[in-house]
């Protein structure tokens, strides 16, 4: 045998083995499908976790709900770049997309009409936080690709366009099957379309009021108020009830205690609330150290919105919104608020109140803040008020009695949006009310700016389509002015 | 034959010749042994008769004689003339029959860069991880150890970084098979925990030899996972043994503090100038008073003595004094032993080493340890004289009762507790840290909310591991006839780790505790079949060449499972969950198939081709993306032979040579297919999201091209040697991960390219040399330049995502070398200086790039005294240029812990402070008194009203001047600086014991030394050691150091027998 007929078997053999191998393109650890029900209960918890802690770090100290005692740069208007918001809800959007799709592909227009709500309602945040944002990209269905660098559509085509905000919230009232086939993995409402139709039509009053100095929207606003498919009731209203156990609770109860124990209760919605007689302040916050020690009557303090120096005295938030080392149990958990009952009550207030629809404003009015309390289940008495009625006879309440109608049912709002995400801010961007103190040491000569910075990252990734929203904006800085506030 | 007689013409003109004879056991004589000197170059083969003459410079003492298929042997030459030397039958077998071939056989065939370290000629100190050794060693190769605790990794980049993603590291290869040296991270909440990289555990004294191998060649040689060079570790065999040796070595070291941040001790915990314990848990005031008492920063008051109620004075009001020494004291000296035990023995037809060495280190921070047992055995026999089998294992245990938890989570990690522990603390006071009757449940500290009693965090939140790792490999290899044989080879690396995290109650981040279970697997095989042929085909021309494939597979699976929050405290078990368990598994498999061919030519001995081809199936693309074709070519010449240079020409020798590679790199697995993570359910829910990653069916391998030029020149007979390379490496298709859907979900694609070109030199040289006294110089020096051409349709792209809430990025810039440092930078105008508003400096909003965190160039200077019976030896390191960013610069300034007089920012956080003196009203109420204002004027400039830039005037408090400034780290620039520095790496003093006095014990040889360690450290970078890395997502980032512990100076002795 020549050493070619040894060797050529050999080599054969190591020819055919080398073609040999396993296939996957996934991990095995994986799931490769997902079905609506297992992708609702993220989109909602995320969705909602980001708002709520943006409420937190952001939102509660724009409009002056609290203050920061250390690391002021929210407060006194030094805002660097707000890239959580953005990203965390593009993530987001990226499940509702495929929810969508899901629901489409499945004929399951419920699915899709939940869809349809949950993505208007992040993107009218977003929309409202930015200005022009990519939107229209991602209503296209299907193949992910131009979401590569998707362009910035304006945002009057984001509200009022054929496929805006508004549009698709009324397309998704239609879509719902009250009483359909079940929707399953829906933490919010248990698979209730009642409720979602309710909420979508909420929204849609929530919209509408945001752009009612720009366009008329009277009457759409009284067609939805006509139909009546909206939050009647606490039960209905947006509000996730978290759990009590880990990952599942509020997400500030995951921060450390010195992080939160930073953020103290402003100087001016500890004003308001006090002056209001308001039960709210003692679920809102709790009282001052010293007075719970002595066990004498709760006292509290604000602390004035501004640079450390400015003030000393602001009391912590409410025993909902944490854990607290020497109080074993928070006495009620705080839920993540999407939208409640309570605001659109003021949202039809104000609108009867500007003759956008016909109706009583002081009924909205105090129906609101009936909810809000009832909500946050107050306890009338004490430093307070002793009941509902007192409340409402009070002269700082009476509607009928002021010549400021609006500056009260925006105060009452503003009460009642407390950690509903930034929709405090965008409110009181609109209505400039209720009148909010110049924080101290503020930056922009104490001017609250109208919008955050894009982050920097879309600038990097996107240049062609960011540069485009600058020109189109008039500039990407904090008092650039977006359609809205035109 | 023609080159029966090969005399190489660079023969020595100084030095003597020895001639000799080479036989087999039989005492048949051996013609074409190579008779060679090592690391210097100088060769010789036999003649048919086995004769052989070969001219040496006279301070060689060692002759290598190799041969194939015969063991190489080391020779002792003394005084002799004229030797004898018989060679055993060698067990060759593939790789090592490589080196050997490539090395010795032909001399001077080196047509591409590849540097060898032989261990055992170089006295150095042994650390927890080899990897450390190498630094200085050779030129090109970076080694950055990690200050990351008692089992530091070790990043290591060979010719700068080739790939847009920092991490690539080397390939690690130990005898022949390669070996895992992942970075498996244990990553908490913005903090993270170095478990150590999988390579370190191979014992130095195990270390015969250690090759890198550079560039696109190492691809050629090894693989598409070797596209950052490969580290090829061949380990004893016990060959060099004379029937039974005993070899037991010894060393303790210790380890001291090298560079250390400069504490202020002026003023004390608290803030705005005020203090005053109420309960612990005020971070400012309190119905009107300040407190600050949960403050946790040193912007208190004066530490004058004056009389402040404190957290330790039960009420009362006691002096309020600095101690200067707290945290420095919280770190104890690092103290390691390392012992080793070998047992050798070789015979005609085998030879076989055992060995033991174990490793105990203590860590400098109080409770950390290392514990690692290894043993390895080697066995070779030579069967029927035409097979012969080897045989290779090591059994490591591995194993830390607790290693710190490190970065910037002030509610679990390590060091914010320190940074922010008030400057008059005493330390001592808080090593009780259980509330006294709530022994388990509640930590005592200074404050109840902000930071942790560090005693606490060192002795109750262990983060402990266990790794069991067992490398193991066997080959046979078979001659059909003299010129030809088979080879096969199969080889296993398996590493199985246990990782157990406890958080104890009322931690911070963790009030209700938490235990975590980490279980790692990792598991790889490689097996290779082969033939090679080898023959003098003319008396011109010898041919080599082997074909042959190597089938890989790696499978890598982890689990983790986590109690997020405990019923009983300090009972640490996942049966003790208060919460549903939280898990986490990740699996993942991955192929490498590849067939090679290398053929190599040689003419008349001075001119060399070597060609390379190798094509790999990677299981991690999609079919038909998943081959590749690899060749490379490289020649060589030695240029005086064909310039007949005089013997008397004072260039003894001159080799030129020239290689052109095209490599291809592996990736991740499953980068192809799109799946969906588990979200935590709720409640009974289960949920799902999209995977991060979305897949690309059309990913392929990145690609290589690299041009490489060199020379290598023997000087005035062969004292001076000095080797030069240029090389041009050019990648293409580098894999970019780009959002797909904005800001979030990613894929990966092939959309960059980018160049690495640069200049390696080598010289070394005996300055002096005599009998009883030598004095040999070694320089490296290695410059690389690199540049991204391009990325895809993006101007940047980040490399890597911010940390811990710090927005640091990484940014890939084209025609910008990558690796800008970037962050948030202040406003400046045109002449660069900072404008301010309030008093306060203005943030920017762009991310501005600070510099690449590339080195300019790296350079190293080793030098080697012999005197008698004494060796001195010394290693200086430079690295000059490349920028780094200090978390802890930046973290320390904010909290107003330091004095800082050499800041270049020129910043002092001790003047301009608020000035308070505290007294106490008849409630006890504290009373402040207002001695002065804040008087902190930035420099720069500030809008007048006329909106005119003119000079800052505005006065501020210090301390709101270094929130805004450092702002705890996010303020990138303000941070980022120069990372040059030069060490003296290694000085070791060796002491031979007279072999006459060792005779009459028994004893063969023995040596004592004494070895240190980065000894000196010179560097103008503030606060740290810039030699630092972070880690994250398993992965090294340069250019970032995220709240690292001190770097150390280590002084060590050891001793050496041999029996």
């Amino acid at each position: 045998m020549n050493i070619h007929q040894r060797v050529s078997p050999f080599l054969l053999a190591l020819l055919f083995m080398l073609g040999c191998q396993e296939t996957a393109s996934v991990n095995p650890e994986s799931p490769t499908q997902a079905r609506p029900e297992w992708l609702l209960p993220e989109i909602i918890r995320s969705g909602v976790n980001t708002t709520t802690l943006h409420a937190f770090h952001v939102g509660n100290h724009i409009v002056q709900y609290t203050a920061q005692s250390q690391g002021h740069d929210i407060d006194t208007y030094q805002w660097g770049s707000q890239e959580a918001l953005w990203d965390d809800l593009y993530k987001t959007l990226g499940d509702v997309r495929l929810l969508e799709q899901l629901g489409v592909e499945d004929a399951h227009p419920n699915y899709e009409a939940i869809a349809i709500i949950l993505r208007t309602w992040m993107f009218s945040i977003l929309t409202d936080a930015y200005g022009n944002i990519p939107y229209s990209d991602y209503l296209v269905l299907g193949d992910s690709a131009s979401l590569t660098h998707p362009s910035f559509d304006a945002q009057e085509d984001i509200y009022l366009g054929s496929k805006g905000l508004l549009n698709e919230l009324a397309r998704a009232n239609a879509l719902i099957k009250v009483g359909g086939v079940s929707v399953k993995g829906d933490i919010l409402y248990e698979g209730d379309m009642d409720k979602w139709k309710r909420l979508g039509n909420s929204l849609r009053l929530r919209l509408l009021m945001r752009i009612s100095h720009k366009v008329n929207v009277g009457f759409e606003l009284q067609a939805i108020a006509d139909a009546g498919e909206y939050f009647k009731s606490n039960e209905q209203q947006a509000v996730l009830p978290y759990l009590r156990t880990y990952p599942n609770t509020h997400p500030v109860y995951a921060l450390s205690l010195t992080e939160f124990d930073q953020t103290r209760l402003s100087q001016s919605f500890f004003t308001e609330l006090t002056r209001l007689n308001d039960p709210r302040l003692a679920q809102f916050a709790r009282p001052t150290d010293a007075s719970i020690e002595a066990g004498s009557i709760p006292q509290y303090e604000g602390w004035r919105n501004g640079a450390a120096g400015c003030d000393l005295d602001g009391v912590k938030l409410g025993y909902a919104y944490h854990t607290w080392p020497t109080h074993p149990e928070a006495m009620q958990q705080a839920p993540g608020i999407l939208m409640t009952y309570a605001e659109v009550m003021f949202l039809l207030a104000e609108a009867a109140e500007q003759g956008y629809i016909i109706g009583y404003s002081d009924v909205y009015y105090r129906e609101g803040i009936r909810a809000s309390m009832e909500m946050y289940a107050v306890e009338y008495g004490g430093t307070f008020v002793q009941s509902l009625d007192a409340y409402f006879n009070q002269e700082s309440i009476k509607l009928d009695l002021t010549d400021a109608p609006l500056e009260y049912i925006l105060t009452q709002k503003w009460i009642a949006l407390f950690f509903t995400g930034l929709e405090g801010w965008y409110t009181h961007r609109r209505t400039q009310l209720p009148r909010l103190i110049s924080p101290c040491n503020a930056f922009h000569n104490g001017q609250m700016p109208l919008r955050f910075r894009y982050p920097a990252s879309v600038a990097q990734l996107n240049p062609t389509a960011y540069q485009q929203a600058v020109a189109d904006m008039g500039g990407d800085e904090l008092f650039t002015r977006m359609w809205l506030v035109q | 034959m023609a080159c029966a007689l090969l005399l190489p013409s660079f023969m020595l003109a100084q030095g003597r010749v020895i001639t000799g004879l080479v036989t087999d056991k039989k005492s048949k004589p051996i013609p074409n042994v190579t008779i060679s000197v090592p690391r210097m170059n100088i060769a010789s083969l036999t003649d048919p008769e086995g004769a052989f003459t070969i001219r040496i410079p006279s301070i060689v003492d060692t002759l290598v004689f190799s041969y194939m298929g015969y063991e190489t042997l080391e020779v002792p030459v003394g005084e002799a003339t004229y030797i004898e030397v018989r060679l055993a039958t060698y067990v060759a077998w593939n790789r090592q029959v490589e080196v050997e071939q490539t090395e010795q056989l032909l001399a001077l065939k080196k047509a591409y860069a590849k540097d060898n370290w032989e261990a055992h000629e170089d006295v150095y100190h042994m650390t927890h991880n080899f990897m450390d050794a190498l630094s200085g060693k050779f030129a090109g190769v970076e080694v950055i150890s990690g200050n990351t605790g008692a089992s530091a990794s070790t990043y290591m980049r060979i010719r700068g970084i080739s790939s847009f993603y920092s991490s690539q590291q080397p390939m690690i290869i130990l005898d022949g098979i390669p070996i895992a040296n992942d970075l498996i991270v244990g990553q908490m909440k913005g903090a993270y925990i170095d478990f150590g990289n999988g390579a370190q555990l191979i014992p130095q004294e195990d270390i015969e030899r250690i090759t890198v191998w550079k560039g696109a060649q190492a691809v050629a040689r090894f693989g598409p996972r070797a596209t950052d060079g490969a580290i090829e570790i061949t380990t004893k065999t016990g060959s060099e043994a004379e029937g039974w040796g005993v070899t037991v070595q010894t060393q303790t070291a210790v380890d001291a503090i090298q560079k250390f941040p400069e504490f202020q001790n002026a003023f004390g915990l608290g803030g705005r100038g005020q203090y005053s314990y109420l309960k612990g848990l005020t971070v400012a005031g309190e119905s009107g008073i300040p407190y600050y008492d949960a403050y946790a920063e040193n912007w208190g008051p004066r530490t004058n003595s004056q009389l402040i109620k404190q957290y330790d004075s039960d009420g009362e009001a006691t002096p309020f004094r600095s101690y200067s020494n707290n945290v420095r004291s919280f770190f104890r000296p690092g103290f390691s032993q390392q012992s080793h035990f070998a047992l050798a023995n070789a015979g005609e037809t085998h030879h076989l080493r055992l060995s033991y060495t174990n490793l105990f280190k203590q860590g400098q921070i109080p409770n950390t340890n290392l514990k690692r047992h290894t043993f390895s055995g080697n066995v070779s026999k030579t069967i029927l004289k035409k097979l012969s089998i080897k045989g290779k294992i090591s059994f490591i245990n591995n194993r830390s009762d607790n290693l710190p938890l490190l970065g910037g989570n002030e509610g679990g990690s390590l060091l914010p507790s320190l940074f922010r522990l008030g400057r008059s603390i005493d330390l001592n006071n808080l090593k009780n840290y259980w509330k006294t009757g709530l022994m388990g449940i509640e930590q005592a500290h200074t404050d109840e909310i902000s930071t942790n009693n560090p005693w606490f965090l060192v002795n109750e939140n262990t983060h402990s591991f266990h790794q069991r790792r067992v490398l193991g490999s066997l080959s046979a290899e078979y001659f059909l006839t003299p010129n030809l044989n088979i080879w096969l080879q199969s080889g296993g690396d398996v590493w199985l780790e246990d990782r157990n995290y406890r958080q104890a109650y009322s931690t911070r981040a963790y009030m209700k505790g938490q235990y975590r279970s980490d279980r790692i697997q990792i598991q790889e095989n490689n097996t290779s079949v082969g033939i090679q042929y080898e023959n003098q085909l003319s008396d011109n021309f010898h041919l080599w060449t082997r074909i042959g494939g190597n089938f890989m597979s790696q499978k890598r699976e982890e689990t983790r499972t986590l109690a997020p929050e405990l019923v009983i405290p300090d009972v640490y078990s996942l049966n003790n969950s208060a919460a549903p368990l939280v898990n986490d598994a990740y699996s993942a498999k991955k192929q490498i198939n590849s067939g090679f061919a290398l053929f190599n030519l040689t003419y008349k001995n001075y001119l060399f081709l070597e060609a390379n081809a190798r094509t790999d199936w990677m299981s991690v693309f999609a079919q038909g993306n998943r081959m590749s074709f690899s060749p490379s070519v490289a020649l060589a010449t030695d240029l005086s032979q064909i310039l007949r240079l005089a013997e008397s020409h004072p260039l003894s020798f001159l080799q030129i040579r020239a290689s052109y590679a095209l490599a291809h790199r592996d990736a991740m697995p499953y980068l192809i297919g799109t799946g969906f993570q588990y979200a935590e359910a709720w409640g009974e829910y289960p949920a799902l999201t999209q995977s991060p990653i979305t897949g690309n069916p059309n990913l392929r391998p990145e690609q290589s091209n690299t041009l490489e030029a060199g020379a290598t020149a023997l000087l005035l007979g062969g004292r001076i040697k000095t080797e030069l390379t240029y090389y041009l490496q050019q990648n293409q298709g580098l894999m970019m991960l780009l959002p797909l859907v904005q800001g979030t979900n990613a894929q990966w694609s092939n959309g960059g390219s980018m160049r690495n070109s640069g200049i390696e030199w080598m010289l070394q040289g005996s300055v002096f040399e005599s009998e009883d006294f030598s004095w040999t110089l070694s320089s490296q020096l290695a410059i690389n330049r690199n540049k991204v051409l391009s990325t895809s349709t993006q101007p940047f792209v980040s490399l890597s995502e911010s940390i811990a809430n710090r927005d640091l990025h990484l940014l890939t810039i084209p025609q910008m070398p990558i690796g800008q440092l970037a962050g948030q930078g202040f406003l400046r105008d045109d002449n660069g200086s900072i404008i301010h508003e309030n008093g306060l400096p203005i943030l920017n909003n762009t991310l501005t790039p600070q510099g690449s965190v590339l080195p300019n160039y790296t350079l190293s200077v080793g030098s080697e005294w012999r005197f008698k019976y004494f060796d001195l030896s010394l290693l200086v390191d430079c690295r000059i240029g490349g920028k780094m960013y200090s978390l802890s610069h930046a973290y320390l300034n904010s909290v107003g812990s330091l004095v800082n007089v050499e800041d270049p920012n020129g910043l002092d956080a001790t003047v301009g402070r608020e000035l308070y003196s505290v007294s106490y009203d008849n409630l006890g109420n504290p009373l402040y008194e207002q001695e002065s204002a804040g008087s902190f004027v930035g420099s720069g400039l500030m809008y007048d009203a006329s909106g005119q830039l003119v000079p800052n005037t505005i006065p501020v408090s210090t301390e709101d001047y270094f929130h805004a400034y450092y702002a705890y780290g996010q303020t990138i620039e303000a941070a980022t600086f120069d990372a040059s520095y030069v060490k003296v790496r290694e000085l070791a003093i060796r002491i031979h014991i007279p072999s006459g006095l060792l005779a009459q014990v028994g004893v063969q040889a023995a040596s004592i030394s004494l070895v240190a360690r980065n000894l000196f450290l010179f560097s103008k970078f503030p606060t740290i050691d810039p030699e630092s890395y972070h880690i994250h997502s398993n992965s090294y980032i340069p250019g970032y150091e995220t709240l690292s512990l001190p770097t150390n100076r280590s002084i060590g002795m050891r001793l050496s027998f041999q029996f």
